[in-house]
C-alpha cells in the first residue's frame, strides 16, 4: 500500500490528515516539523507522497522540498504542499520541485482526488 | 511678500542693507554741499577783494595821470589857448582805453576845453566841482546820465599851484570799459562781478552791460547796502536768485565790489561727486546682492528642495525617500527630524504590512482545523466508516475556535495599540524611571514564585521624558516573560545603569532561554518560540512587538541576549532628560 509522510507543525491539521489518509487505506506517517521530517525521509526513502507545510519554525517546507531534490533517493517522490501563504511568495520552492498546491482552509476531498492521482 | 519666492526676498534683504549706506551717501552729499557754499563765500571775498584793490590800483594810476596832465597844463612855461589844451587832451584818450573823454575845468566852473565837442560850458552844478571846490582834491562820481545820454562816472582832480586851485582836470569813464581794470577770473561760466556806487547803482557788471539806468538800481535788500557803508558781506542767498556771493567796500570811493555765482554751479561738483559714489555703491550693491543672493540662496535653497523634494515622493507613494541633509542649522535638523518621521512611517507601514500578512496566516490554522475536522467527519458518515474519537474531536474543534476567537482579540488589540502608537499619542512627561520600575514589579513582588532583586548604584531619581502607563506595560510585559519561562524557584534581576545621556534597564532571568536562531525575530508579530508549548494560550506572542513600538516611540531601543537552557537577558535602553 501506498506510503505517505505528512510534515505538519499544525497538530489538529496534522491529525486530520493522518485520519483521512488511513481511513482510505493508505500508510501514514507524520513529523511535526521540517527537519524531523527529512529525517524521516533519509531513513526510509519508500515513500510514495510527502504532504508539507511551508512555514514551519525549524527547517521550512521549501527547505524540505530542496533537500529532497538534491537528494538522489528522494528526488522523484511527489511533494503536495498545503499552506496559508500567498502563492506567489518566495516561501515556495521552485514550481517544478511539487507538484501541487492547497491553501489552508483545504477542501478534504480536492485532497484526497490529488493523493490518488499521485500515487 | 507672501508671494515671491524665498530667492527674491533674500535678494531684497541684502538690498535692504544698501539703504543705510545710500542714506550715508545723502548725508555725505550735505556735507559736501555745506563745505562747497563755505569754500565758495571765501573764495567770493577774496575775489571781491581782489577787484576792491584792482580797481582802486588803476584808479591810483589814473589819478597820477590827471595830475601829470594838469601840472602840465598849468605850467606858467606853456600858455595854451583852448585848442592847444584841446589837442594835449586828446593825446591822453589813448592813456587808457577806459578813458572817453577829458576836460579841463577853471576853479570857477567854466569848461575851457575838452575832448567832446559838446558845448557843455558849465559845470557848477555838477557835484564833482563842488566837491574839488569844497577843498576834495580829488572826487569820484556816482554814476550818472551825461548831456548826450550816455552813461558815465566822472573822476576830478583839482590841480593846486601854491596850494590854490588852479583848474580841475575831469576824466569821463567809459563804464562799459571798466571791465578793464578788473582782474576776472574764470571760475566758472556762472560768475558775475561789478562796482556798485554809492547810490546803489551798478556801474558795471561784466554779465549785463547794456543796462538802463533805471535797471541799474540794486535791490533794496541787497547785501552791497551794508558794503557801501563800510562792510564786508558774505551772504550763501545773495540776491534770493539762487546766487552767492559777497560784496566788499571800496575803501576811499565809498563805492562797493561784488562778486556773485550761481548755487547751482557751486553744488555742481558736489552732486557729481556723490551722484558717483551713489552709482558705485548701487553697481556694487548689485553685484554682491547677485553673487551673495547666489551663493546664499543656493546654500539656504538646496537643503529646501532636497527636503520638498523627499516629502513629494514620500506623499507619492515611495517611503524610501530621505532628505539626507548635512549639517546643523535648523535646515539640517528638520532633514533630520523628517527623515526619522520617514523612518517611522516608513516602519509602520512594513510592520502593519506583515502584521496583516501575520495575522491573515495565523487565522488560517485553526479555520483550516475546523473545517478539516468537519470534512472529515462528513467523510466517514458518508462512507460508512465508524465515528470513533468523537468526544476528542469536538473538543479540538472547540479549542480552535476559542484560538480563533483569542487571535481576533489579539488582532483588534494589537490594531488599537499600533493605532495609538503610529499616531505617537504618547501623553509624554518628566517620569522618574524608578517609580516606572517599581510600578511594573509590584504585582509580582506579592508572587512567591519568583524573587525579585532590584539592584541600583543610583539615587531616587532617573527622569526621562516618557508616558508612565505605557513604559510601566513594556517592564510588565518583560517581568511576566521572565517569571514565565523560568523554574520556580529561580530569580529574576532588574538592573537600572545611568550613562552619560541614556539609562539602561535589564532584565535577567535564568529560565528556558530563546534558540539563537530566533532571537532577532522575537519582536515581530505573532512570534512564539519553537520550544514553547503550541497550545500555551498565554503565549500570544504580541506582547514584544508592542513593547518594540511603545520603546521606539520613546527613541529608545529594546534588545535580547539569551542561551538555550541557561537563560535570557532583555535590555531597555531610554535617553535621559
Amino acid at each position: 500500500m501506498a506510503r505517505i509522510l505528512i510534515i505538519e507543525d499544525e497538530p489538529t491539521i496534522n491529525m486530520i490528515l493522518r485520519e483521512v489518509l488511513t481511513d482510505e487505506g493508505y500508510e501514514v506517517d507524520t513529523a511535526p516539523e521540517g527537519r524531523s521530517g527529512l529525517n524521516i525521509l533519509r531513513g526510509n526513502s519508500n515513500f510514495n507522497l510527502v504532504i508539507a507545510d511551508l512555514r514551519m519554525p525549524d527547517l521550512s517546507g521549501k527547505a524540505v522540498v530542496e533537500a529532497m531534490r538534491s537528494d538522489a533517493n528522494l528526488k522523484d517522490i511527489p511533494v503536495i504542499i498545503i499552506t496559508g501563504a500567498v502563492p506567489d511568495s518566495d516561501e515556495f520552492p521552485a514550481p517544478e520541485s511539487y507538484q501541487a498546491t492547497f491553501g489552508k482552509p483545504f477542501d478534504l476531498m480536492d485532497i484526497l482526488a490529488k493523493v490518488e492521482e499521485l500515487v | 511678500m507672501k508671494q515671491l519666492s524665498l530667492r527674491a526676498k533674500l535678494y531684497i534683504l541684502i538690498m535692504t542693507v544698501l539703504i543705510p549706506l545710500l542714506i550715508l551717501q545723502l548725508v555725505n552729499l550735505l556735507t559736501r554741499y555745506e563745505t562747497a557754499m563755505e569754500n565758495e563765500l571765501q573764495a567770493s571775498k577774496d575775489y571781491a577783494d581782489t577787484l576792491s584793490i584792482s580797481f582802486t590800483h588803476h584808479f591810483q594810476y589814473l589819478w597820477n595821470a590827471e595830475l601829470a596832465i594838469g601840472n602840465h597844463l598849468i605850467n606858467s612855461k606853456y600858455s595854451f589857448t583852448p585848442e592847444d589844451i584841446d589837442k594835449y587832451l586828446r593825446q591822453f584818450l589813448n592813456l587808457h582805453p577806459v578813458i572817453r573823454e577829458f576836460s579841463w575845468i577853471s576853479p570857477d566852473g567854466q569848461v575851457i576845453a575838452n575832448t567832446y565837442s559838446n558845448t557843455a560850458k558849465n559845470t557848477q552844478d555838477s557835484d564833482y566841482y563842488q566837491h574839488i571846490i569844497s577843498g576834495e582834491e580829488i572826487y569820484i562820481s556816482d554814476l550818472y546820465t551825461t548831456n548826450s545820454g550816455e552813461l558815465s562816472i566822472a573822476s576830478a582832480r583839482g590841480i593846486k599851484r601854491n596850494g590854490n586851485l588852479v583848474g580841475i582836470i575831469v576824466a569821463y569813464i567809459d563804464i562799459d570799459k571798466i571791465g578793464m581794470l578788473l582782474p576776472s577770473q574764470k571760475r566758472n561760466d556762472t560768475v558775475s562781478f561789478g562796482l556798485i556806487d554809492s547810490q546803489g547803482k551798478i556801474i558795471y557788471q561784466n554779465t549785463n552791460l547794456g543796462l538802463t539806468i533805471e535797471q541799474r538800481d540794486i535791490p533794496e535788500d541787497s547785501p552791497a547796502w551794508l558794503s557801501l557803508q563800510g562792510q564786508p558781506v558774505t551772504s550763501q542767498d545773495y540776491n534770493g536768485q539762487g546766487r552767492i556771493g559777497a560784496s566788499v567796500p571800496i575803501n576811499g570811493f565809498g563805492w562797493a565790489a561784488f562778486t556773485t555765482t550761481s548755487v547751482n554751479e557751486v553744488l555742481e561738483g558736489a552732486r557729481a561727486d556723490t551722484n558717483r559714489d551713489i552709482i558705485v555703491l548701487m553697481l556694487i550693491g548689485i553685484i554682491i546682492t547677485l553673487v551673495y543672493g547666489l551663493l546664499i540662496g543656493d546654500h539656504f535653497l538646496k537643503p529646501l528642495m532636497r527636503l520638498q523634494k523627499a516629502a513629494l515622493a514620500i506623499s507619492k507613494g515611495d517611503l524610501t525617500a530621505r532628505a539626507n541633509l548635512e549639517g546643523n542649522d535648523e535646515l539640517a535638523t528638520t532633514g533630520k527630524i523628517f527623515d526619522q518621521m520617514a523612518d517611522r512611517i516608513q516602519h509602520l507601514e512594513v510592520s502593519r504590512t506583515r502584521f496583516l500578512q501575520t495575522a491573515a496566516h495565523e487565522l488560517r490554522n485553526p479555520m483550516a482545523g475546523i473545517k478539516g475536522i468537519l470534512s472529515l467527519i462528513l467523510r466517514r458518515f458518508q462512507t460508512g466508516k465508524p465515528l470513533t474519537d468523537m468526544t476528542n474531536m469536538f473538543e479540538i474543534m472547540e479549542r480552535e475556535i476559542d484560538r480563533l476567537s483569542d487571535l481576533l482579540n489579539q488582532i483588534l488589540e494589537a490594531f488599537r495599540t499600533q493605532r495609538e502608537n503610529g499616531m505617537l499619542t504618547l501623553d509624554l512627561k518628566r517620569v522618574n524611571l524608578l517609580d516606572i520600575i517599581d510600578s511594573a514589579m509590584k504585582p509580582f513582588q506579592i508572587s512567591k514564585s519568583c524573587k525579585l532583586i532590584t539592584d541600583s548604584n543610583i539615587d531616587k531619581t532617573i527622569w526621562i521624558l516618557g508616558d508612565f502607563i505605557r513604559l510601566e506595560e513594556v517592564f510588565r510585559n518583560l517581568l511576566s516573560n521572565a517569571i514565565k519561562y523560568s523554574p520556580d524557584d529561580s530569580e529574576v534581576f532588574v538592573t537600572v545603569q545611568v550613562e552619560e545621556d541614556h539609562a539602561l534597564v535589564t532584565v535577567q532571568d535564568h529560565g528556558i532561554g530563546i534558540p539563537k536562531e530566533q532571537l532577532e525575530g522575537i519582536f515581530e508579530c505573532f512570534y512564539r518560540a519553537s520550544n514553547l508549548e503550541k497550545r500555551d494560550p498565554g503565549g500570544m506572542g504580541l506582547g514584544l512587538y508592542i513593547c518594540k513600538e511603545i520603546i521606539d516611540s520613546h527613541v529608545g531601543s529594546i534588545w535580547a541576549e539569551s542561551e538555550e537552557g541557561v537563560g535570557s537577558t532583555f535590555y531597555v535602553k531610554l535617553p535621559l532628560y
